[in-house]
């Protein structure tokens, strides 16, 4: 049996070691690669010709995506891009009374504080003031408001504060209290029942705009105003009472409308850009896409506030329904943010490759990129691309890579 | 516009890297199985006709007293070399299952057994300097393929008259090929890229041979075979029809003494029926190939044969898929062997039975190619 024992303690070693594996040989081209190398092309699409559009407000009178004062910041200028613009702000009315201990008591103001955050600027500009106008008929101040019909209040009776901005801030929190003697100028007649309406202006000085925060931002413009009431509780007699913005936009005397033989993003309200291409069955349906760039020609310099920040933002579409299409933004991956310069005039090449895969299978969404302006409806730029009908149409620039031909004995 | 971009590698990088069972089994239908047992295997295979525990010859299982199931482990380390640049490794195969047994007290064999036709388990990772978009990118390549071939035969045999035994058998082959290919760039800005592909097939064949003992002293063997063609489909779409090799082979058995037994073996199998379906799918072709091998098995115990036996061996074959078209790559093997039988003491009958074999192996072709290999071999058998 020593013999058995041997061959059996040889086994049990032969076992051990194939519980291991090592796969290792030389790998030399194209000798020991079946089916060859992966080949790798490259190929230029010019957009499907007048499937490119600009949607928004191209006519006057048509509605832009974000109206002014509906995205994050309220535009005020002073000839910046040839134009004027003024913020104004609407605060929900003041109540004359308040609920102290289950009883409705009349109260007396102690102070009043108003404040803005200015959230751009040119860093570039020095000596900005912020003139805060209150506009008459505050009740009345809605979307209907005019250019004219606040540039017309913007008196000096009218002026409430000119509040400095820092040279060296990029963005800052204004504030302005009125107590004592200044109360007299904030006081709300009963005909306005309550409601303030405020307008902002830049003080003359350099050509310049600033974005200030709007309804809808982390900082919107605050309306606080401090009272005491007759109650015995010491704890009960001073209160608070917060207003919030009710309405906030901005006018200007021109409208900012969109060249619809252009392919244009941005601008307030916001136009939008729908661009369309054609993808190659073969490439669709069969190649793995591992770089895809979009090239677009700007027809004129990027616009807007030097120094503030301003991006493309590119989705792709879950249906194509023209300018309703419904746009993909289901993860942060899918919106693609490419940053402007203002001033910048060069082609624009984005990386959409995680956009044009979603093109393929499984997704087969459909072939086309919405562009819009991030922030929307807010910043100052207006970002104007060549189409199929003006300038340099887009492109789009694919990498592929086609299945790999595995040798198929 | 579009422009095939790397048609001009900047740098040919001496690159590879990993692999498989043989480099010899990247091309074609992959590195073709030997089929034989433990004990053939200790022989060079110059015994496999003869054996009635290989799948070379249907007729060899007429052999087979009772009931018998033999398992193979095939261990493989390995040394090879291309062009600039050589690598080891080693895997494992479980290259020979069978079942064999008479049927009651009538002169039939049957038999079932599942042996590795083709190997086509490798992985290559190459590097290779690109031009995209005018800027040198470095690509990083990996192509693995798992799986082969595989042979399941069912087989009977008679058993004459005279030293006469005949036997056929009907051969099921299938398996399949997951193939995989990664491929990474220096350049970030490029996406990986992940493509797969399930290559199966599926053929049928038909095999039969003889074996006849000429008095005490001599034997010889006949065996041929057809495996028609296979349908090959890649991820359930057919793409191919790719023929298999007819097989031919004989041996011949010379025992001049109690101790001692020689045998010679000669095959011929006409891989190029592949060839026009090869070559129509991208590779390098196939060619007819011929295999000899020379063995003997001397007994140290004359008394008791099977206990300690020593079985050695030398073969020579060609190889049907050349790495490059046209060359003719070929491989020569020394083989040395034992094993022991355990016996019930109270049967005096044997119920079981391990063997070794230990090969060593040198493939080449004239390209540069070149590869050692050591073939460690345990075979159980088990008469239960």
């Amino acid at each position: 049996m020593r013999a058995g024992f041997r061959l059996g303690l040889g086994a049990l070693l032969l076992g051990a070691v194939a519980c291991q594996e090592h796969l290792a040989a030389p790998g030399e081209c194209p000798g020991v690669c079946p089916g060859g190398r992966s080949a790798v092309y490259d190929t230029v699409l010019t957009a499907a010709a007048g499937q490119d559009s600009t949607f928004g407000p191209v006519a006057l009178g048509q509605p832009g995506y974000v109206a002014p004062g509906a995205g994050s910041s309220l535009r005020v200028s002073s000839g910046l891009d040839g134009r004027q613009e003024r913020a104004i702000v609407r605060f929900i009315g003041l109540p004359d009374s308040v609920l102290v201990n289950d009883t409705l008591r009349p109260y007396t103001i102690d102070s009043v504080a108003l404040s803005v955050t200015v959230l751009g600027r040119d860093p570039a500009a020095s000596g900005l003031s912020l003139e805060l106008y209150r506009l008459p008929a505050p009740g009345s101040v809605d979307s209907t408001t005019s250019f004219a019909a606040v540039e017309g209040a913007l008196t000096p009776g009218n002026l409430l504060a000119t509040l400095p901005i820092a040279d060296t801030a990029s963005t800052a929190g204004l504030r302005v209290v009125f107590t004592g003697a200044t109360l007299a100028a904030i006081q709300i007649p009963p005909a306005d029942s309550g409601v303030l309406a405020l307008a902002y202006r830049l003080a003359p000085g350099p050509v310049t705009g600033v974005r200030l925060g709007s309804a809808s931002s982390a900082s919107p413009p605050s309306f606080i105003t401090y009272i005491t009431t007759p109650v015995v509780d010491t704890a009960l007699q001073h209160q608070v009472l917060p207003r919030i913005v009710a309405f906030s936009s901005f006018v200007s005397p021109t409208p900012q409308l969109a060249d619809a033989a252009t392919l244009t993003s941005g601008g307030a309200p916001s136009a939008r850009a729908l661009v369309r291409f054609t993808l190659p069955p073969f490439i669709r349906d069969s190649s793995t896409i591992i770089r895809a760039t979009l090239e677009l020609t700007p027809l004129q310099p990027v616009n807007g506030l030097p120094g503030d920040t301003v991006a493309i933002d590119l989705r792709a579409l879950l249906s194509d329904l023209g300018a309703k299409s419904p746009r993909l933004a289901s993860s942060t991956s899918q919106i693609l943010l490419h940053y402007l310069t203002v001033g910048e005039s060069d082609t624009l090449r984005i990386d959409v490759t995680s956009l044009v895969t979603l093109w393929q299978p499984p997704n087969k969404l459909p072939a086309a990129l919405f562009l819009a302006l991030q922030p929307e409806g807010s910043s100052f730029t207006q970002a104007v691309f060549g189409s199929t009908r003006m300038g340099a149409a887009p492109r789009l620039r694919l990498t592929y890579v086609l299945p790999y031909p595995f040798e198929t004995p | 516009m579009r422009r095939l971009l790397w048609l001009v590698p900047l740098v040919g990088l001496p690159t590879a890297v990993t692999a498989q069972s043989s480099e010899f089994g990247t091309r074609g239908l992959g590195l073709p199985g030997r089929a034989l047992s433990v004990r053939a295997l200790g022989t060079s295979g110059s015994f496999a006709l003869f054996d009635s525990t290989s799948s070379a010859n249907p007729a060899s299982i007429g052999a087979v007293p009772a009931l018998t199931a033999t398992f193979t482990l095939l261990q493989n380390f390995r040394s090879s070399q291309a062009p600039g640049q050589s690598v080891t490794g080693r895997d494992t195969r479980f290259p020979q299952i069978g079942v064999f047994g008479p049927v009651g007290r009538r002169p039939f064999t049957v038999g079932l057994t599942y042996s590795t036709y083709t190997d086509r388990d490798f992985s290559v990772a190459t590097t290779s300097d690109l031009l995209l978009r005018g800027v040198p990118v470095t690509s990083y390549d990996t192509l693995t393929s798992r799986g082969g071939l595989n042979d399941l035969r069912l087989a009977t045999a008679y058993r004459g008259l005279a030293g006469w035994q005949f036997g056929i058998g009907f051969h099921i082959i299938t398996g399949s090929a997951r193939t995989d290919l990664r491929r990474s760039f220096s350049d970030s800005g490029f996406t990986p890229v992940h493509q797969r592909a399930e290559i199966s097939y599926v053929g049928f064949g038909l095999s039969g041979g003889v074996i006849h003992a000429i008095g005490d002293h001599l034997g010889i063997a006949l065996a041929a075979r057809t495996d028609g063609t296979a349908r090959v489909d890649r991820d359930s779409t057919r793409v191919n029809r790719i023929g298999l090799p007819n097989t031919w082979g004989a041996a011949l058995r010379w025992t001049p003494s109690s101790r001692l037994s020689l045998a010679a073996e000669g095959s011929y199998r006409t891989w190029s029926e592949a060839d026009a379906a090869l070559v129509a799918g991208g590779g390098t072709g196939a060619q007819s190939t011929k295999g000899f091998s020379l063995g003997g098995v001397y007994v140290t115990d004359a008394r008791r044969p099977s206990r300690r036996p020593i079985r050695f061996g030398v073969h020579y074959a060609q190889l049907p898929f050349p790495l490059v078209a046209g060359d003719r790559p070929s491989e020569l093997g020394l083989a040395l062997g034992s094993g022991i039988h355990f016996t019930d003491s109270r049967s005096h009958r044997d119920v079981a039975s391990l063997d070794l074999s230990l090969e060593h192996v040198w493939r080449r072709e004239a390209a540069g190619y070149r590869e050692q290999a050591w073939l460690l071999a345990l075979g159980v058998s088990v008469r239960p």
